[in-house]
């Protein structure tokens, strides 16, 4: 007997009852609907934080500073200098403060960052001038009153935020040296350095602070104090290490903890690697995808009880065409085979169904939420798969029901 | 000799008390004879017919269809032979109602293999040996009886089998769709098919140039031959 007439005659039979077969594969549209639009949220969500960290690098490292008994930063000043001089392998060392200051006649949208740091800061995120330049190593050493600014608050700015020009910040007149290339990516906007606690109860957004660089005022973090009018130089509140590999990351907390730790002292800073962080984020979708993988397949189960119970009801209902069956010639093989391909069928059209429905759900999702979603063929594969496997199990005890019965018993049931 | 059956009994377990349906029949019928069994209701004929056409096995007795012993075959093998050598024609005509006339007919086809066309262009000479080649198409509940039963004749004849055992084929026709079934029946005998048909009905019997009459699991006495 071949597939295709196992198919026929199984679609012609379905077809008889058609609200009734497809009522019984609504559960299988429910659960590889749901499984489908799970597994697509939860792949957009994993692109996306990958897309994030390869951002941060897998050669990075972020010393973050721990707040003093008054709330600043217990980093000391120079950390940034200590750091380059004391750990190896170190391809740029970015410290960075966050200034409490404003700038004069910006008409902006969100207040702007006041960020103090270095030279090495725009190398290692890769940013680029759209004129001008970025900030010098002398810049620092001659405490210039000078700064770089993102390509929508310059845009803000208007006339004072050309290159050359000069801005108000604080008490102080800074002169523009460059401005920055938009950021563009939208979605990734100023992205910047993780949180401490990813892959906990704080939602990634979060996770992954971000920092919306095409708004803000970059200045030599050596500048910093007469801006804020400290009495000594400005701290960072956090330093960017990247390194020249992965490798040499993996004794990073060791030589940074040699430059910066201070005994009998609290430590005085945080460590945070995105490599680590993107280990743990696997670990924490691995669990959200299994428990909403369960669900699906919850779905998927009770779908397969409806499918049973319909060709329970079948087998009994069509005993004399069983009867008929047997007597023109088909064997206890053909007539399991005959019910399994019925199941099978049900199962897919409810499969195909759910695809559709759950595209249609990981789009809504998309649209109302927000939520990056991705479908790949894979996730679809699987819930199809899935599908046709909860339909072969259904299918199988109606099957042998089926070929179990006594063929002249079968053809006097009429 | 097509079949050739000796001391077949057929027990039926049913609860405590068995019920003993055949008793020991001997039955031997030539290729392209057409034969009748009668008897009244209960009286075998049949469970009989069941075991010739190899739905049901015997408890005991040795069956012999064309030379091969049916005893020792299984569901595979008697399914196979089912579908190869054997036509059922039923009292209720049985046929599948999603299916088309055709389809129908070629239901046969359907577990054996082979080419599609091929079976196609068999069941359609089917259809028109029984004189229903203009309702290839239809459904069976588009049909009169008498069509119906002319579609389950050309199912049985489509496979061309050795044997056609048809149970009571006019029990639920009107007398003139009856008597053209019959005379389908016999013109069908005359073009050397083997016929086996199970009658209560003395009239339809009397068709047949054999008769066997079953009594009580077994063959009376009366067997004619005809002229």
């Amino acid at each position: 007997m071949s597939p295709f007439a196992l198919v026929r005659a199984a679609l012609q039979s379905l077809k008889q009852h058609k609200l009734r077969s497809g009522l019984s594969s609504l559960g299988i549209v429910f659960g590889v609907g749901a499984l489908v639009a799970i597994l697509a949220v939860a792949e957009g969500a994993q692109l996306r934080i990958l897309a994030q960290l390869e951002r941060l690098g897998t050669h990075t490292a972020l010393v973050r500073a721990n707040a003093g008994r008054g709330g600043g930063s217990l980093l000391p000043a120079d950390a940034a200098e200590q750091l380059r001089i004391g750990v190896p392998n170190l391809r740029h060392v970015a410290p960075l403060a966050e200034l409490n200051a404003t700038i004069a006649d910006a008409a902006t949208e969100r207040p702007p960052l006041v960020l103090a740091t270095n030279r090495d800061y725009f190398a290692g995120k890769g940013l680029r001038v759209e004129q001008g330049r970025t900030l010098h190593e002398q810049d620092g050493a001659r405490r210039s009153l000078v700064c770089v600014l993102g390509a929508r608050l310059a845009r803000e700015l208007g006339a004072s935020g050309r290159v050359g020009a000069r801005v108000r910040c604080g008490d102080q007149s800074l002169e523009v040296v460059g401005v920055l290339q938009a950021r563009g990516d939208p979605e990734f906007r100023g992205l910047e350095w993780p949180g401490p606690s990813f892959g906990s109860e704080q939602d990634e957004a979060e996770a992954i602070a971000t920092r919306d660089i095409d708004g803000s005022l970059f200045l030599p973090l050596a500048s910093a104090t007469s801006i804020v009018r400290t009495r000594g130089p400005v701290p960072p509140d956090e330093i960017s290490l990247s390194f020249a590999s992965a490798d040499s990351l993996t004794h990073a907390p060791l030589w940074i903890g040699r430059v910066l730790d201070v005994p009998g002292e609290p430590r005085p800073y945080s460590l945070v690697l995105p490599a680590e962080l993107l280990a743990q984020a696997h670990d924490a979708r691995r669990v959200f995808q299994v428990v909403l993988a369960a669900t699906g397949l919850l779905s998927l189960a009770v779908g397969g009880v409806g499918i049973m119970n319909i060709l329970l009801a079948s087998v009994s209902e069509r005993t004399s065409e069983i009867g008929l069956r047997r007597a023109v010639g088909a064997s206890r093989g053909h007539i399991a085979a005959q019910f399994l391909t019925e199941a099978l069928c049900l199962s897919l059209a409810g499969a195909i169904a759910g695809l559709a429905a759950g595209a249609a759900g990981a789009a809504a999702v998309a649209s109302y939420a927000g939520w990056a979603t991705e479908l790949t063929p894979k996730a679809m594969g699987l819930a199809v798969a899935m599908a046709l496997c909860v339909g072969l199990a259904a299918g199988l005890y109606p099957a042998l029901r089926a070929a179990r019965l006594d063929p002249i018993a079968a053809l006097r049931a009429s | 000799m097509l079949i050739q059956a000796e001391g077949i009994t057929r027990l039926y377990r049913r609860g405590p008390s068995d019920v003993q349906a055949l008793r020991g029949v001997d039955v031997a019928i030539e290729r392209g004879e057409f034969v009748a069994i009668t008897g009244r209701s209960g009286s075998g004929k049949s469970t009989l017919m069941h075991v010739l056409g190899c739905l049901d096995r015997p408890t005991s007795g040795s069956y012999r269809l064309d030379g091969v012993d049916v005893a020792g075959l299984g569901d595979r093998a008697l399914s196979r032979l089912r579908s190869e050598r054997i036509g059922f024609v039923f009292q209720t005509f049985h046929l599948l109602p999603q299916a088309s006339v055709l389809d129908n007919v070629a239901l046969p086809f359907l577990y054996r293999g082979g080419s599609k066309r091929q079976a196609r262009a068999t069941c359609t000479a089917a259809l028109e040996r029984v004189g229903l080649n203009h309702r290839l198409d239809h459904l069976p509940n588009e049909l009169s009886g008498g069509e119906m039963q002319r579609v389950a004749i050309a199912r049985a004849l489509a496979g061309g089998p050795d044997l056609i055992l048809a149970d009571e084929p006019t029990g639920n026709l009107d007398h003139g769709t009856g008597l053209s079934i019959l005379e389908l029946f016999e013109s069908l005998a005359t073009d050397g098919a083997t016929l086996v048909l199970v009658t209560h009905d003395a009239d339809v019997a009397a068709r047949a140039q054999r008769k066997f009459e079953m009594q009580d699991g077994r063959f009376g006495t009366p067997i004619e031959a005809a002229p």
